[in-house]
């Protein structure tokens, strides 16, 4: 019977020919590095790692749906092709997040409303307009938090940046300006790839032309910039988006034809803030134990954004009678 | 070292494999079968010291996460390695916690060691019960030690790089690893396969 080689049940305390006490700690290292060592455990390790089984891998076919169905949260299919390291790519990637955030965390008093105004002002392709600020605001917003400072106000939030300097998007091309100038410097190129930048290259007519324009900005920033209390977060993230949803949702008190649906900015915005939330993950995938807390973090931005956009319809509403 | 009816995927190499990664990476669909095939039957059986029979799903859920982000991924081979067993890991530990069920129950282990399909005498037969001989060994040891093997020995992980998954320092890792294959060894001295190396 083929069970003659392998008579595993059997002990035999009396034919140990390997002992532990052979075992140094060199030739383990060996072993676990996949190298040999004594015949026994080198066997061992080998049947353990060996080739997998069809029922091993009955999984296959779903893993690969899943992996065809994949949304492509690489915004930048390109970039891998033209950098060398991906490593670098990845953390360029992070470094312009987080100049960005900064940036526009110091962009000024309603930056949310004024970023949404910018939106609903953009004279020429709207869709494009609306996506690429609502993914530069998406993760920001919070940051916009005196833009609303007591619930009375909403009137006056809404109205003052976002419809007297309405047509104006100095607020957010003064912080792209200098998230671009971060990047830049940072990865020359990588800012160009970035579609946050997209509204940013657009008004400046190309990616050369953006630092001169840029530079012509310079003296023109907002007054609302001073403003800002960067410390600020979290409470008034609700508030901010009251605003937002405000500015958005009412444009006919400001006289001006909605170029944008009602609320229609919410939906791009919510995409982007999820795809967004992936990458993140994606990055603290990388550093192995984190994607749970990642995870959680993105399920909870999705909660915010139903939230409020909740609220913004409630505050809507309250809002003639205030 | 293929199953009768060729279902057993030959091995293939750790270049053919990184370039795999890279096309995966891309999106391309043939780069990740190919990593699935390498890793899937090793992250399965590290999955079964953590938990038990669940190892199937919790690995099948792990690769949904990995279908779902590994478009971009920027590190290489063992980083991906050790990135999907992070993320095993973390599924494990999420079914052992919703299932207040004890991960590696040893009922379950004795479940996997006594399946081996011993009605089949090919070759194939005799490559499936050797991997589940291994495998009863070492989910025999105690789970911090099966765990540290099965990462460096089976999964393939370096140090750091196991240590990281288990969230651990590297030294206690290897501390771990170290007992668990000196204890593999004292096993095995009463097992077959020393007998067989005898009188080969």
């Amino acid at each position: 019977m083929r069970n003659g080689s392998r008579g595993c049940d059997a002990g035999r305390p009396e034919m140990r020919t390997s002992t532990p006490d052979r075992l140094t700690a060199a030739t383990i290292e060996q072993l676990l590095d996949g190298g040999s060592g004594p015949a026994g455990l080198t066997l061992l390790l080998a049947a353990a790692a060996g080739p997998g089984t069809a029922s091993e891998l009955a999984g296959e076919a779903a893993a690969v749906a899943a992996f065809v169905d994949a949304p492509r949260t690489n915004p930048l299919p390109s970039a891998p092709v033209r950098r060398p390291s991906m490593l670098s790519t990845a953390l360029s990637k992070i470094l312009a997040a987080k100049a960005l955030a900064a940036v526009v965390l110091l962009a000024g008093a309603g930056g949310g409303v004024a970023l949404a105004a910018n939106a609903s002002h953009a004279p020429s392709s709207p869709t494009d307009e609306t996506s690429a600020t609502s993914g530069t605001t998406a993760d920001p917003e919070p940051a916009a938090d005196d833009a609303d400072p007591a619930p009375g106000s909403h009137g006056s939030a809404a109205g003052g940046p976002g419809s007297t300097s309405g047509p104006s998007p100095e607020p957010s091309i003064a912080g792209l300006c200098t998230a671009w100038a971060a990047g830049a410097t940072d990865n020359p190129g990588k800012a160009a790839a970035n579609p946050a930048f997209r509204s940013l290259v657009e008004a400046a007519g190309s990616e050369e032309d953006v630092a001169g324009f840029c530079s012509g900005q310079e003296g023109t920033d907002p007054p609302g910039r001073s403003a800002t209390a960067p410390g600020h977060t979290g409470d008034a993230l609700h508030d901010a988006d009251d605003a937002d949803d405000e500015a958005a949702g009412e444009p006919g008190s400001r006289g001006t034809p909605p170029t944008a649906a009602p609320g229609k900015p919410d939906h791009p915005a919510g995409r982007a803030t999820r795809s967004g939330a992936v990458e993140d993950a994606d990055h603290s995938d990388d550093d192995s134990d984190d994607d749970e807390g990642s995870e959680d973090g993105s399920r909870g931005g999705n909660d915010h954004a139903e939230e409020a956009r909740q609220g913004g319809g409630a505050s809507g509403d309250r809002r003639p009678a205030g | 070292m293929r199953a009768a009816a060729g279902e057993v995927i030959p091995p293939r190499t750790e270049n053919e494999l990184a370039e795999a990664l890279r096309a995966a990476s891309r999106g391309d669909e043939e780069g990740f079968v190919a990593l699935y095939r390498d890793l899937q039957p090793r992250l399965l059986r590290y999955a079964t010291a953590l938990i038990g029979a669940e190892a199937e799903d919790v690995t099948a859920e792990t690769w949904l996460q990995v279908a779902r982000d590994l478009r971009g991924f920027a590190g290489d081979l063992d980083g991906f390695r050790g990135w999907v067993s992070a993320i095993c890991r973390n599924r494990a530990m999420d079914w052992a916690r919703t299932r207040t069920r004890r991960p590696a129950d040893p009922t379950e282990m004795s479940t996997l060691a006594e399946h081996p399909d011993v009605t089949d005498a090919h070759g194939s037969a005799v490559e499936r019960m050797s991997t589940r001989w291994a495998m009863a060994h070492i989910l025999a040891l105690p789970r911090t030690e099966a765990e540290a093997v099965l990462l460096r020995a089976v999964v393939g992980l370096d140090g750091p790089t196991a240590a990281k998954v288990l969230g651990k320092r590297p030294g206690a890792v290897r501390v771990a690893a170290h007992r668990g294959l000196k204890k593999l060894a004292a096993a095995i001295s009463d097992d077959c396969w020393t007998e067989g190396e005898r009188h080969a």
